[in-house]
């Protein structure tokens, strides 16, 4: 058995190719390099002997052409290169050549680097543009060079994150299903060994947990009452209280003081000190609670009643509530991507919803039993369903439909947690089992933990190797590692945030905060041209170009003593249809001013109106 | 003079060229720009001369039409063209002036297409003060211990190292103003001319004035002034005082050597008449000749005076005196010599009584002056300005005498007083890189004299310390880095591990049906299930309330009988249906386990936020889209990267006035372009020398220039880019 904790995700996939990698940067530090590079540069005649050079020492000359540079294989490069030296003679050449050798530049970012931060196709090389200039079209230019430097840099700055998160890795005839807490525990430092750790809580259970988005708060609700939010690092108690209501789930909103509790009939709001600070009596027989940090919405499901109700925390108001149908709900939980919430139902399907409409947005057939239960990855890539008929079946979260893995368990699970780094927990009956391999081609079993108790609910800890189970009775804080993101972004969420930082990251959140109407499948939406309705406005832009009167036919009044001769009857009929025409056209020309097609003409009256300017200042201008 | 001389008048010049330079805005290519105005105005002036030549108008001198046939190619089909039509010569100079004119907007368009491009742009715009930095006059050598100080120090005894030699560009270069200077200058001699002008305007208009009396009380007025000004100089200084006084007397002298008398009224009248009147030409020659003896009295007194003078020095004015011969102005203005009448006796007689009275005068004057000089008189005290003019001149005189004997040997200012032979003070040093500021350096010698400077020899110590320390530092060669033991770094190892994957682990007590599930997705979707039917129904149904339908405006009745078992014909309902549009497939609508409902993903509240107009200047939307593809936000970006994207696209300084750009920003701009380009000239240039020379640049002194091209490509690239 050997532990083997410091090799990243990548590593394990090909360990082959990391191997390399390795190689190429120590080669590169050690300079071994420079000296291979010289006898590509320096002389044809040199050239000849690189095959020599790859047969010594072949991990170098590989890392060279996995490192940015203009050397392929073939020394095509080179000698194009030496041709043109000797050509032009020259000692500035020579002497840049030198410098080039001596200082190679900033190390190349990796393509797989790269590929992480790609944004999408860019511009094409010559983008339709009109009306501009050649120095206005070069603006673009520019600016599309900046963005694919800042991918670059992006990329490259991932070299600062220093924290590697690691697996247990099992010798060959050995499985890492049969190491015990124990053993991760007894081989482990001592705040690691402080991780693992059982609450006997026999009164009051069963229990619901929720770790914070920092993964350093816990909140723990019995369904007898038993209210209690923690700091379960430090073990320091920040809320204890009996609510003397039976309590189905619990929820932090935007920081960890404040909870929200789904009670007996409705939802409550709770501060750190225990005061009841909001009643949300509209949000009835509440099973499922989540909160959405990005829309500041809680979001609650009455799963008898098939009711989902929308709750924005600023402003203290329900937004929408939408009836799901599709009988029972057995679960609810935001989608982390977009914010699209998916509650699973009895006959088999998950619904997703958008606080914008009644309907489901989408709906999708995950099994032909009863879903019992889901979960989405963090990143909002993998959607883990189970069902009664004990199927594990993983989606592809944003291409709807299509299905990566599909399993079979033992028993029906009936709790499903995913860890940052893509581990699958489980939670049957009486056990807890994780899975690995969420992002490859084999999931395979990773951990098993047997409990003494009927299970109640298995949840990941953020930035943290931790499962945390509650079963009837007990609280249990399960080791597992590699389930936890190593780096953690301060900006985004800071474990280790003082007073004045979560005031701060309050603020930022609520200038920051996403509206509840932009939350559809694809987030991206919002950066993207509304098609239909340009196609209706260029549409009615074409109308208004020409413009035919429709004809009438007055038909004038009969007026007595001999006014409606026939003479008297088409003058009447000729001023009518002037009078049809002139209107029809100024309606017309309104249209055509709205559209753009025409610029409206300033009237006499418009120097008499009083100005409004939209600064202060402007009146001086 | 030996040949030490001229050398150390070359290291005197020398030093003066290092003063000469500094650090402040130089005029770097300005020369170049004057000459190119130059060439240009030149290029002009010459276009029309020879049109003129060509034309064959007159006035044009022949030989240098001849030369001009010369040059032209076409010799034996030259022919003087007719002149040109106005509307032809009008058309050429529209022309030339169209040419002149867009090549003075043309220089611009660099400028401006740099600041178009420009990302940002920062007003009001950067001062013009490009400065070049010389680096043989900067550089220092960085000198951390004793050793490389006494190494530098014997090098530079030794001659080893050279300063740079000017070249003929550079130091025109240096020499050249600067636009500024120029404008200066300029404007300050456009203000001295118009001043003149005025002072001109003012003595002439007082000149005209009739009044006697006035020019009396005038020239009253200046010989007082006249005087009083002498006599304060004669109290500060004795000898320039002197120098005046003989200076006005000599005037005077001369005065009356001029032609003043025979140019006047009278000999113009005379001449009027001497056609005719042969007394009045008698007059006139009676009165030149008269003139002439006065002449070479007055010359021969001169002479006599003169060497009766106690100088050494041989004296060029006396011979420039005599190359000026008042009887060539005689001549000319005598008409006809050798006539002679009584009237011109008589004229002669007056002239001559009048004349010697005056030469009596004037010899008793300079008699005065001479005994003046030699026996100064004290306490006369008359009140005429002649008079006090002597007594200060006695004064003067007295105190200069008995200054001689100290000023003998130092150089003086009276010319009459300095007798020795004039040397100016060289200074010879033979390092050259010493510094002004180094008092201790010992090797310069001050040499005053001739004496001196035959007595000077150069030591010939200091290239011999030279070699010797060079030795010393062979020998005490700097101790190797201790270098790194490459077994002491640690290689990982990297192992390979067998996937460790319990088979069975999912199906322990599962039917062997179900356990067999190669394809996923094979029995997802049994047909006889019930929640997939119901599932099939429901997307059904999705699908057609997703779909626009057909609108029938057919009514029964029309055009046909209608009632309760009647149906409508087929044809009509056809007739009057409106098809609705298909739609496009949605976005799942290939997935067979979705609904898709795209009228509530993307809802018309997430709509009224999306851009529904495409923006100017886009023309596809997939530009537009990939144009705001990229994240700015520093969360998502590096800082740097972050701030480089949201940098505004203009700066203006608060409360700055912004001007707008005048010339001096063109000529920054040529002037780093310059740069670059007399860089690599000078490179090449060194190269090529120094391969025909077969030299390796190893001094230190072509090290300099390395780093001082590289500094300037670095400022030229920032300036250009």
């Amino acid at each position: 058995r050997k532990k083997h904790c410091s090799q990243t995700e990548e590593n394990m996939s090909s360990p082959m190719k990391n191997a390399k990698d390795d190689s190429a940067v120590r080669k590169y530090n050690a300079g071994d390099m420079k000296s291979i590079r010289k006898k590509h540069c320096s002389q044809t005649e040199e050239n000849m002997s690189i095959p020599e050079v790859k047969a010594e020492d072949g991990s170098a000359v590989r890392t060279y052409d996995t490192g940015d540079m203009k050397f392929d294989r073939n020394n095509k490069w080179t000698k194009k290169k030496d041709q043109q030296h000797e050509g032009r003679n020259s000692g500035i050449d020579a002497f840049r050549k030198e410098k080039e050798e001596k200082f190679p530049g900033r190390k190349p970012v990796s393509t797989e680097a790269l590929k992480k931060f790609y944004y999408g196709p860019g511009m094409k090389k010559g983008p339709k543009l009109t009306g501009i200039g050649m120095s206005r079209r070069n603006k673009f230019v520019q600016k599309e060079k900046l963005v694919e430097e800042g991918r670059r840099e992006a990329a490259r700055a991932e070299m600062l994150l220093t924290e590697q998160s690691g697996c247990v890795e099992a010798a060959e005839g050995f499985s890492t299903m049969n190491l015990t807490q124990r053993d991760i525990v007894e081989s482990s430092d001592i705040t690691s060994k402080c991780k693992s750790f059982e609450l006997k809580l026999d009164h009051f259970g069963p229990y619901k947990l929720k770790y914070f988005r920092d993964g350093r708060h816990l909140a723990l609700a019995g369904k007898m009452g038993h209210l209690s939010n923690f700091n379960w690092v430090t073990k320091k108690l920040t809320t204890e209280i009996n609510i003397m209501q039976q309590l189905y789930d619990v929820c932090y909103l935007q920081d960890h003081r404040t909870l929200a509790v789904a009670q007996n009939d409705w939802v409550s709001i709770y501060d750190e000190a225990g005061v009841e600070l909001h009643a949300v009596k509209d949000f009835y027989n509440i099973n499922y609670l989540d909160y959405m940090p990005y829309h500041f919405l809680c979001v609650a499901l009455s799963s008898c009643k098939g009711m989902l109700h929308y709750l924005d925390v600023t402003l203290g108001q329900e937004v929408t509530n939408i009836t799901t149908g599709n009988g029972r709900a057995s679960g609810m939980c935001h989608n982390p991507y977009n914010g699209v919430i998916c509650t699973s139902h009895v006959n088999g399907t998950v619904n997703m919803w958008t606080p914008n409409c009644k309907a489901a947005v989408a709906s999708m057939l995950a099994h032909k039993a009863p879903v019992s239960a889901m979960a989405y990855d963090p990143s909002g890539r993998y959607l883990v369903t189970s069902s009664c008929r004990r199927e594990l079946h993983i989606w592809d979260a944003r291409n709807l439909g299509t299905q990566l893995h599909s399993l079979k368990t033992q028993q029906p699970a009936r709790q499903i947690s995913v860890s940052q780094r893509g581990l699958i927990a489980l939670g049957f009956d009486r056990d807890v089992q994780i899975y690995r391999g969420i992002h490859g081609s084999v999931v395979e079993p990773y951990m098993k933990q047997s409990l003494g108790n009927l299970l109640s609910q298995v949840q990941f800890c953020p930035y943290e190797d931790v499962l945390g189970v509650t079963t009837r009775d007990t609280f249990i804080s399960l080791i597992i590692p590699g389930a936890g993101e190593a780096n953690f972004d301060a900006a985004e969420v800071n474990p280790y945030s003082s007073k004045s930082n979560r005031r701060e990251a309050l603020i930022k959140g609520l200038l920051a905060k996403v509206p509840a109407e932009l939350i559809t499948l694809d987030p991206y939406t919002v950066a993207q041209v509304d098609i239909p309705t340009l196609e209706e406005k260029l549409e009615a832009q074409r109308k208004l170009v020409y413009v035919n009167v429709p004809r009438i036919n007055p038909k004038p009044k009969y007026r007595m003593k001999g006014k409606s001769g026939s003479a008297q009857t088409a003058k009447r009929k000729m001023i009518r249809k002037e009078m049809h025409k002139t209107r029809y056209l100024d309606k017309v020309k309104k249209d055509r001013i709205a559209a753009g097609l025409e610029e409206k003409k300033p009237s006499s009256n418009d120097k008499y109106k009083e100005k409004i300017y939209e600064n202060v200042l402007d009146r001086f201008k | 003079m030996s040949s030490r001389d001229s050398i150390g008048m070359n290291n005197l010049s020398d030093s003066g060229n290092d003063s000469g330079v500094e650090d402040g805005p130089s005029p770097v290519n300005l020369q170049a720009d004057i000459q190119k105005i130059a060439k240009k105005s030149r290029h002009r002036s010459e276009r029309p001369s020879v049109r003129l030549a060509a034309t064959g108008s007159t006035g044009v001198d022949l030989g240098a039409l001849a030369v001009l046939r010369k040059e032209l190619p076409n010799v034996d089909g030259f022919v003087e063209a007719a002149p040109r039509s106005k509307p032809e010569q009008k058309r050429i100079a529209r022309k030339r002036g169209y040419e002149e004119i867009s090549e003075d907007v043309n220089k611009w368009q660099g400028i401006v297409h740099q600041q178009r491009n420009a990302r940002q742009l920062s007003f009001p715009l950067d001062k013009n003060s490009i400065s070049i930095i010389k680096q043989d006059n900067k550089f220092q050598p960085l000198m951390k211990t004793e050793l490389e100080k006494e190494m530098y120090e014997l090098l530079s005894g030794a001659e080893m190292i050279k300063p740079k030699e000017e070249s003929a560009e550079d130091k025109a270069v240096r020499e050249a103003m600067t636009l500024e200077e120029v404008l200066e200058r300029n404007k300050e001699s456009w203000r001295l001319r118009t001043l003149r002008n005025k002072l001109g305007k003012k003595a002439h208009i007082r000149n005209k004035t009739k009044s006697k009396k006035f020019h009396r009380i005038l020239k009253k007025d200046r010989l007082r002034k006249e005087a009083s000004n002498l006599e304060q100089l004669g109290k500060t200084e004795p000898g320039r005082a002197l120098d005046k006084l003989q200076k006005l007397d000599e005037i005077r002298i001369e005065e009356r050597m001029t032609l003043k008398h025979k140019k006047s009224k009278w000999a113009a009248n005379l001449q009027l008449r001497a056609k005719t009147d042969k007394t009045a030409l008698a007059a006139l020659q009676e009165n030149s000749r008269l003139h002439e003896e006065m002449v070479n009295k007055l010359k021969k007194t001169k002479e006599e005076e003169e060497a009766e003078d106690d100088s050494e020095e041989d004296d060029s004015d006396t011979d420039d005196s005599d190359e000026h011969d008042p009887e060539a102005d005689t001549q000319n203005s005598t008409p006809a010599p050798g006539v002679q009448d009584k009237s011109y006796k008589k004229m002669k007689t007056f002239w001559g009584e009048y004349n010697r009275q005056k030469e009596e005068e004037m010899k008793d004057q300079l008699e005065e002056i001479r005994r003046q000089r030699k026996q100064p008189k004290k306490g006369q005290d008359e009140q005429t300005i002649e008079e006090a003019n002597k007594m200060i001149k006695d004064k003067l005189k007295q105190s200069t005498k008995s200054n001689k004997g100290k000023k003998k040997t130092t150089c003086s200012n009276n010319p009459d007083v300095n007798d020795n032979v004039k040397i100016n003070e060289y200074e010879f040093t033979f390092s050259s890189m010493d510094k002004p500021d180094n008092p201790m350096n010992e090797s310069a010698v001050r040499l005053r004299t001739l004496d001196d400077m035959e007595n000077f020899k150069p030591d010939k110590v200091a290239p011999v310390a030279a070699s010797k320390t060079l030795k010393q530092v062979a020998n005490n060669k700097k101790k190797s880095l201790p270098e790194v033991d490459a077994s002491k770094i640690r290689v990982l190892e990297t192992k390979v591990l067998e996937s460790s994957v319990v088979k069975d682990f999912f199906n322990n007590d599962s039917d062997s049906d179900e356990a067999e599930n190669d394809d996923p997705n094979a029995d997802l979707f049994d047909e006889d299930d019930l929640a997939l039917d119901e599932f099939n129904k429901a997307r059904e149904a999705a699908e057609d309330a997703a779909q626009p339908k057909d609108v029938c405006h057919a009514l029964p009745g029309w055009g046909s009988w209608t009632g309760p078992d009647i149906k409508m014909s087929a044809k009509i309902i056809e007739r009057f249906t409106d098809k609705a549009p298909k739609k496009a497939p949605s976005k799942f609508s290939d997935k067979k386990n979705v609904i898709y409902n795209e009228e509530a993903d993307l809802h018309q509240n997430i709509r009224n936020r999306m851009v529904s107009e495409l923006p100017f200047p886009f023309l596809q939307v997939s530009d537009w889209e990939a144009s705001i593809r990229g994240p700015i936000g520093r969360t998502f970006v590096p800082e740097l990267v972050h701030r480089k994207l949201i940098e505004p696209a203009l700066v203006t300084e608060i409360g700055a006035v912004i001007k707008p750009m005048d010339q001096t920003q063109l000529l920054k701009d040529n002037r780093a372009k310059q740069a670059v380009k007399d860089n690599k000239k000078t490179k090449n240039q060194k190269k090529e020398e120094m391969e025909k020379s077969g030299e390796k640049p190893v001094r230190p002194g072509n090290q300099l220039i390395e780093f001082g091209s590289s500094k300037k490509r670095k400022f030229s690239r920032k300036s250009v880019n």
